[in-house]
């Protein structure tokens, strides 16, 4: 029975943080502006996030300890610190947009302008990362995460043609008013939110955290076939929320205020709470994930103690580095810069940094003296190559679309 | 000691060179796309400019509409509905203003004037919706009222962003 409740909450927990600000905004915006057309993009990302998940997450099963902590011992210090620097450099621009995020959730309902909330939520996801145990702060936000189950209630009162969004989904095609370079700018941005770095960084140190062993493995694969996929349904059915109210009015989502509409004209005030929660819980949830994987990274690659599995005095520079990542975004935030803005370009740098983060992990998951008799088999390893190579030609795109297309605003 | 100190020393001024070339690479950058103030847009620039900004007017103006019809039917609480329009003439009023800095083409100025003045009236609207939804709130009237408004000005915007991008010369002419 223990067992049983472990899967489940594994799995709800998968579903509620698999969904962050970055999701959030560019499903919203895809369904808007491009209906359900780039809903494969939405499935292949979940696919490879569950490809490169379980890896990751037998790595730390299989060896005790978390993929990148391997990385510098397998590649050398220099593919390690190529690693490092994109990944983090990623990672502290996803954890300001995250902060962001729960700064804006919490805007929508006090009016209070979210450069005087941006401080509170510094120090409230500070004081987390210090205080919390893991396995709560994981657990809470992640089943409080689940309030965005809303949206597919919400898609289901609002009555769509399914059949219309099955055939837009199928044909692959962009309406008319698009152009094909923004068509896949969003495409981009899309898998890259789905693929963001830090949910394998945290995915695997989680499992080092939470003291996985290769007896661990079915919970972990549990956690990573159902609860992501599951994760997935959800951002699918953010898009087709916009795609059925917003779109018809020529919306371009560009607030997160804009993404909770559909819901309240489905659900009224009921679901609106429900999306506000699932917002705070997301966002803040992710916040806590990123700031972890930003500490993660550093100390693995130097070799410092690190972990909340520890007493935040024996992991000091661990925790001094959460430390500087929350007081840096919370000075960039206070700054005044847009936190969508800041999401936008996050999501699109971590399709630039994509080949940097997953390929260590297959080359970690294929070494027979880390791994043992779970080194990755035949299919995984042409999954995981299939991927690798979709990952280096969107990663070599991204920068390019993101300039001609002015950052999706069109050609 | 020495050997150290100098294999710092080419270090520092290996890196400095290299800020130097991408500085100047930068500024090249920025000088070839166009970011000297002053010089008229070419007439496909002007109309991809006019798009985005017609549709950002749009997409405020939709975004409006849901919210004042979210107040009419008491689905949202008030402060969300409020928020939600102050957020549209936020994103709105940017592209609006950075549309209205920018040279148009020579023989478009009047075309510009028309589109400009479009821009304006959806602003207006925009901040009347506000005014309007903060206090004291609308009831059902008051809010078909709006959104008539709305749906009209909108019609507007989409026939001008239609000759916008077919005949950009007869746009505003008599």
């Amino acid at each position: 029975m223990k067992k049983v409740f472990e899967v489940a909450l594994g799995i709800l927990t998968a579903i509620g943080g698999f969904v962050d600000i970055g999701d959030l905004v560019f499903n919203a915006q895809v369904g808007a502006r491009f209906g359900m057309s780039l809903a494969l993009v939405t499935l292949l990302g979940v696919f490879g996030i569950c490809v490169f998940a379980e890896m990751s997450g037998r790595v730390a099963a299989c060896s005790g300890r978390a993929t990148f902590d391997l990385v510098r011992e397998r590649l050398g210090p220099r593919m390690g610190l190529a690693n490092l620097v994109a990944s983090v450099a990623v990672t502290l621009l996803t954890f300001i947009a995250e902060i962001g995020g729960v700064a804006l959730a919490i805007m929508l309902v006090t009016s209070i302008s979210e450069v005087l909330i941006v401080p509170f939520v510094g120090l409230l996801v500070w004081a987390v990362l210090w205080r919390a145990k893991f396995s709560v702060m994981e657990n809470v936000l992640g089943l409080l995460g689940l309030g965005l189950v809303v949206f597919t209630v919400a898609l289901w009162q609002l009555g769509p043609s399914w059949g219309d969004f099955v055939s837009q989904a199928a044909t692959f095609d962009k309406p008319g008013k698009e152009d094909w370079p923004t068509y896949a700018y969003f495409a981009v941005g899309l898998f890259g939110a789905a693929m963001t770095p830090y949910e394998v960084f945290f995915f695997s140190s989680g499992g080092v955290e939470e003291k996985w062993t290769s007896k661990s493995l079915g919970i972990m694969r549990a956690n990573v076939l159902i609860g992501f996929p599951l994760g997935g349904l959800l951002s699918l059915s953010i898009a087709g929320c916009t795609a059925v109210v917003l779109g018809p009015l020529q919306v371009d989502v560009g607030a997160l205020s804009q993404v909770a509409l559909p819901v309240a004209v489905a659900v009224g005030k009921i679901g609106f709470a429900f999306v506000i929660i699932g917002f705070v819980a997301a966002t803040f949830g992710a916040a806590c994930e990123t700031g972890l994987s930003a500490g993660y990274s550093i100390a693995q690659f130097f070799g410092w103690q690190w972990g909340k599995f520890v007493k935040p005095r024996q992991a000091a520079r661990f925790h001094l580095v959460l430390i500087l990542a929350t007081l840096l975004a919370i000075g960039v935030l206070m700054t005044g810069v847009d936190p969508i803005m800041v999401t936008e370009i996050s999501v699109v740098f971590s399709a630039v940094a994509l080949p940097l983060t997953y390929f260590p992990i297959l080359v970690v998951a294929n070494d027979r003296d880390y791994m043992g008799e779970h080194v990755n088999k035949a299919f995984a390893n042409v999954l995981g190559t299939i991927f690798l190579v979709l990952i280096v030609v969107i990663a070599v795109a991204a920068i390019p679309l993101l300039v001609i297309t002015h950052m999706g605003a069109g050609m | 000691m020495a050997a150290s100190r100098h294999g710092y020393c080419g270090a520092m001024r290996r890196a400095r060179k290299w800020c130097a070339r991408a500085g100047s690479l930068i500024v090249a950058a920025g000088l070839a796309a166009g970011c000297g103030t002053g010089a008229p847009a070419s007439t496909s620039a002007w109309q991809g400019s006019a798009d985005r900004t017609l549709g950002q007017a749009l997409s405020g103006l939709g975004t409006a509409r849901v919210a004042l019809r979210l107040e009419a039917q008491d689905r949202a609480p008030h402060d969300f509905t409020v928020v939600t329009v102050t957020d549209a003439i936020d994103t709105t009023g940017k592209e609006v203003s950075g549309f209205q800095v920018a040279q148009p083409p020579d023989g478009l100025h009047r075309a510009n004037a028309a589109v400009n003045q479009a821009l304006d009236d959806a602003m207006s609207l925009l901040v009347d919706v506000r005014i309007a939804l903060a206090s004291p709130g609308v009831d059902g009237a008051g809010a078909g009222q709006l959104i008539d408004r709305v749906d009209a000005l909108r019609k507007k915007l989409d026939d001008l962003d239609q000759q916008v991008q077919s005949s950009p010369a007869s746009v505003g002419s008599p």
